[in-house]
């Protein structure tokens, strides 16, 4: 990166060393999370790529005027998650890539194979009918696991809002896909 | 039973909602609400699984030369787009330093229809002599217009011949013919060969007595109407009568 952006001395958007130093480490630690979340939207792992390299590359040019940089996995997140969406809308052949994006399980059957398939295809189409705000916290929580604290902290809400909004997602989802436990008291 | 009171509590509760103590005492004797609440937090996890499953991608080998090579692309649009802002900035400014520049030598500024107007109006120059214009066309249309104007107030009533509208507060314009007169002045002034101080001319905002623009008054003539006869029977033509 150094010797790229060095390369451009008289070109407006550089960074010092140490920043530099600074950018490459949150690049390495944080590719992942944005290209998960990129991923959470679009479903195609190079549209996800190219998503998180855009936002990386946009966090680049504001990456000095950046004072907190403890928050920039937060201020990558919602930047990837926002071009991301835009990509989606914009992307008349989601759906048959949605066809495509479902990798089986190493040693699945043909039947496994089909199941799952069909069974991630409902699962993402329920996903794309919740709510944005919806959507983002339940893609964020199944990234890496993260716990509550942890989503709020990346999407600068507070933990209540966090727990709610999941708690919606949740329910939606296992509306949507018909899975909530009967009441068979009733009957 | 009281199960049936308490299932969508408990739904919620295994969706991550909390639960009210009423509900947990109720979770906590009965065992089909408890095994319903486990098969939900079961079919819950698995949603939660699958999801963590599918999105435990990892970024590809060239991803940050990728990542490195938009970073390079980037400075390029930035510098143009730095570039047509510099020339707009620049633009703006000589757009400015045009106008004060004209305003601080002419003391007359260009009206936005090309015809030449004084500066606003003071209590000693807007004498009730010099017609309203109304902005937008021409000095020659201008003229006419107000004529026109005038005419109409003399034939609606309250301004009589002779007289003119009055003032507006706002600019007055100076008649065609004298606005060849001073445009000739001010070339001879820009050229060196009139000496602009010994000229009769006052700026606003100096102490020098204001010199006042004399127009002669524009005088509306009654159109004159002649007698028409007119027939009392439209019937009255040759055919008709043949």
């Amino acid at each position: 990166m150094h010797e790229s952006a060095s390369r451009h001395l008289g070109s407006l958007v550089t960074l010092d060393a140490s920043l530099e130093r600074e950018f490459e480490e949150r690049l390495h630690e944080s590719s992942r999370l944005a290209v998960r979340v990129a991923y959470g939207v679009l479903r195609h792992q190079h549209d996800a790529e190219e998503v998180a390299q855009e936002a990386f590359a946009r966090a680049y040019g504001r990456f000095s005027q950046l004072r907190d940089r403890t928050r920039f996995r937060a201020w990558l997140v919602r930047m990837t998650w926002r071009l991301a969406i835009d990509r989606w809308r914009s992307d008349r052949r989601r759906q048959a890539r949605e066809q495509a994006s479902f990798v089986p399980p190493p040693g699945a059957t043909a039947e496994d194979v089909a199941a799952s398939s069909e069974r991630a295809a409902r699962l993402w189409q329920a996903i794309d009918s919740l709510p944005e705000k919806l959507r983002i916290v339940i893609v964020l929580a199944a990234i890496h696991g993260h716990d509550v604290r942890e989503v709020a902290r990346l999407l600068d809400v507070p933990e209540g809002t966090v727990k709610s909004r999941l708690f919606l997602a949740r329910k939606g989802l296992a509306q949507r896909l018909q899975c909530l436990v009967p009441d068979t008291s009733a009957r | 039973m009281s199960c049936a009171r308490h299932i969508s509590a408990i739904v919620d509760h295994a969706c991550g909602a909390g639960i009210a103590p009423e509900a947990a005492d109720h979770l906590a004797t009965c065992q089909t609400c408890s095994a319903r609440f486990a098969e939900q937090r079961r079919v819950l996890e698995g949603l939660d699984d699958e999801l963590q499953r599918a999105l435990a991608i990892a970024p590809s080998a060239a991803f940050a030369r990728g990542v490195h090579s938009r970073i390079e692309q980037a400075p390029a649009s930035s510098a143009r787009v730095l570039w047509w802002s510099a020339c707009g900035v620049a633009a703006a400014i000589l757009l400015v330093i045009g106008i004060n520049v004209m305003r601080s030598t002419d003391g007359v500024r260009p009206h936005p229809s090309g015809s030449a107007v004084q500066p606003p109006a003071t209590a000693a120059t807007a004498a009730p002599t010099v017609p309203v214009v109304p902005p937008g066309v021409d000095g020659r249309q201008d003229a006419r217009r107000t004529e026109r104007q005038v005419a109409h107030d003399v034939r609606r009533g309250p301004v009589h011949e002779g007289q003119t509208a009055a003032l507006p507060a706002a600019e007055v314009l100076v008649p065609p013919d004298q606005q060849r007169a001073i445009a000739h002045l001010m070339r001879l002034v820009r050229n060196g060969t009139l000496d602009a101080s010994r000229l009769p001319v006052s700026r606003q905002g100096e102490s020098a007595t204001p010199v006042e623009l004399v127009v002669p008054p524009l005088t509306i003539e009654p159109i004159a109407v002649p007698d028409v006869e007119i027939p009392t029977s439209p019937v009255a033509t040759g055919r008709n009568s043949q």
